[in-house]
């Protein structure tokens, strides 16, 4: 066990600390408004803080490494992507400022405003299923960074201690660190479900601030130790040496490419502006000018919050060599290099990215199943109360989902395309309807169901076909390739929209939303 | 070491830099800012009461 009883104290108090303060935060939900968006009150400086922790988990941590250690540092220019695309969020207000303008809570609702009730319960069901088997591998990813973190390795003579605790570890076929992980999962699942549960989204903004403080603390710590132990000069040695150019230049890389870089850039402007757990971020916020600083400020960490994982990655590459399992090279750089103390608190870090990615999703995924899955299809709609009591049903539920599917799902190979292309699912599509229907007046109904059905097309085509790459022909095997089917998504989404919209203007004219149109004049 | 490597590592410096900074600062405000929210929220349930 690398965790000794220090290590364990500081996670233990910070665990209970944020119980406290997320429970507390009750008693500032009187509304329905109140719940989702903290009553749209979030200035920028606080609204930046709760987008930055909803972004980073150990999740983000672990494909980030991942990358680091298997492309070094020429995965850096997926940093770069991400902080142009929020600098032209944050610049433009492209999409957050519009959505903000209308007070939507989720982002179907805007498509019952400029579409139709039937394109919102559609894009509601699609954004529900791709958001919760997205997050569904998160639970994995942390169960591997604390078990190589925290060491298990004593775990077997831990568990032995307490009888009740080994028993069910056999009933249910798991080893002792298995069980000693799914308890650490299982504790830091209820603490989220019960705070979130509970304050909605003011729990979740009071909560990610802590955690901001927390995880960039966390950050600073481990960056400081795997300095300590490799200089710059060894890692640029070792990324030359085993790596050659593909090392340093990503279009000389063979997982990136023209195609990766186009597929990333496209989708790094509108899954940051459309992904609805960092989009509630901007909705939450005072104004539509400070939704749109939110992510001008988020924007300016963007690069530093990809590049610090990644370089964990990399420096794994010098002090391990290039042969370690992929996931587990920079976790295990992590518990080797932080010393017992600080390690407690890096941890507490990591999990503190964790469950703020896990509140903020849960309260989105909920949001979206009451008020754009159940909400359109009853006859009389639900009271405030009655959302509400919905919205933390579901959140529960979401909750148990993610254990057990957390706990028995196997990672595919590429985890960072992976989580790619089941994003792209829903964004594309959602891209399509959002951008047109709030920048293009011929945007209408049939142009937003052909641009939600094409723009999943090609992800699907992928998850379905991966499983069949070597019986495919050839001409279709351009299908399994993440990066073009990734990259397809989004113009065939487009393509869907312009085409439907154009060919069917006057069976289905366009609704105008009068918000819209007094902000163009 | 190769130049594709040290413009890399400088990037990656001036980055980290610019996320631990622009943490810090937005620390300090965002406490302020959370401060103000809940007594907004706390005077209006006060009002509300």
């Amino acid at each position: 066990m690398n965790f000794y009883l220090l290590d364990w104290l500081i996670l233990f108090f910070y665990l209970a600390f944020s119980v406290f303060i997320g429970v507390r935060a009750k008693k500032y939900v009187e509304n329905v408004e109140g719940y989702f968006v903290a009553g749209r009150k979030v200035r920028v400086a606080l609204g930046s803080a709760t987008l930055i922790a909803t972004e980073i988990g150990i999740v983000t941590f672990m494909y980030m490494g991942e990358l680091g250690y298997v492309t070094g540092f020429s995965c850096f220019f997926l940093g770069i992507i991400g902080f142009l695309a929020y600098m032209v969020i944050g610049k433009t207000g492209f999409v957050v400022q519009g959505l903000r303008r209308l007070r939507v809570i989720t982002i179907p609702e805007f498509y019952e405003l400029r579409y139709s009730r039937m394109v919102r319960f559609i894009g509601g069901i699609i954004l529900f299923l791709g958001g919760v088997l997205n997050m569904g591998v998160f639970l994995k990813f942390d169960g591997i960074f604390l078990s190589q973190t925290m060491g298990f390795a004593d775990a077997g003579a831990a568990l032995g201690r307490v009888p009740v605790l080994m028993s069910l570890a056999h009933t249910l076929g798991m080893n002792e660190a298995t069980m000693i992980l799914f308890l650490i999962m299982t504790i830091m699942l209820l603490i989220v479900i019960a705070y979130t549960v509970l304050g909605g989204m003011f729990s979740v903004v009071i909560t990610d601030f802590t955690q901001f403080v927390v995880l960039t603390f966390g950050m600073f710590v481990a960056t400081i130790f795997v300095l300590m132990r490799v200089s710059f000069g060894e890692v640029a040695a070792v990324v030359t040496r085993e790596l050659g150019d593909a090392g340093v230049n990503p279009f000389a890389n063979p997982r990136f490419g023209w195609v990766f870089f186009l597929w990333m850039l496209i989708g790094a402007i509108t899954t940051s502006a459309l992904w609805q757990p960092a989009a509630s971020k901007s909705l939450a916020s005072e104004s539509p000018e400070v939704g749109r600083k939110v992510f001008l400020f988020t924007g300016l960490t963007l690069a530093g919050r990809y590049m610090i994982p990644m370089f964990w990655g990399v420096a794994a590459i010098a002090v391990f060599g290039p042969k370690l399992d992929t996931m587990t090279a920079m976790p295990k750089l992590l518990a080797t290099s932080v010393p017992s103390g600080f390690l407690g608190l890096m941890v507490a870090g990591m999990l503190a990215a964790s469950m703020s990615t896990y509140s903020a999703y849960m309260l989105a995924w909920s949001s979206v199943a009451t008020r754009d899955i159940i909400g359109p299809v009853r006859r009389r709609p639900l009271s405030g109360h009655g959302t509400i009591t919905v919205s933390r049903i579901i959140s529960g539920f979401i909750g148990l989902f993610l254990l057990v599917f957390g706990l028995w799902y196997q990672i595919p190979a590429t985890a960072f395309q992976y989580i790619a292309i089941t994003g792209a699912m829903y964004t594309a599509g959602a891209f399509g309807c959002v951008a047109a229907g709030l920048y293009w007046k011929k945007a209408n109904v049939v142009g937003a169901y052909a641009s939600i059905v094409m723009g999943a097309l090609a992800p699907v085509a992928f998850l379905v076909l991966e499983g069949l790459k070597r019986s495919l022909p050839q001409g279709l095997l351009f299908l399994v390739d993440v990066n073009v089917s990734g990259l397809l998504s989004f113009f065939l989404a487009a393509l869907g929209m312009v085409v439907g919209s154009l060919l069917t203007q006057k069976s289905h004219p366009p609704i105008r939303l009068p918000q819209l149109e007094e902000r163009s004049k | 070491m190769a130049t594709g490597g040290i413009i890399w590592l400088v990037v990656y410096a001036a980055a980290s830099l610019l996320f631990f900074a622009v943490a810090g600062i937005i620390a300090v405000l965002g406490f302020q800012d959370l401060r103000l929210l809940l007594s907004r929220s706390d005077k209006k349930s006060e009002k509300e009461r």
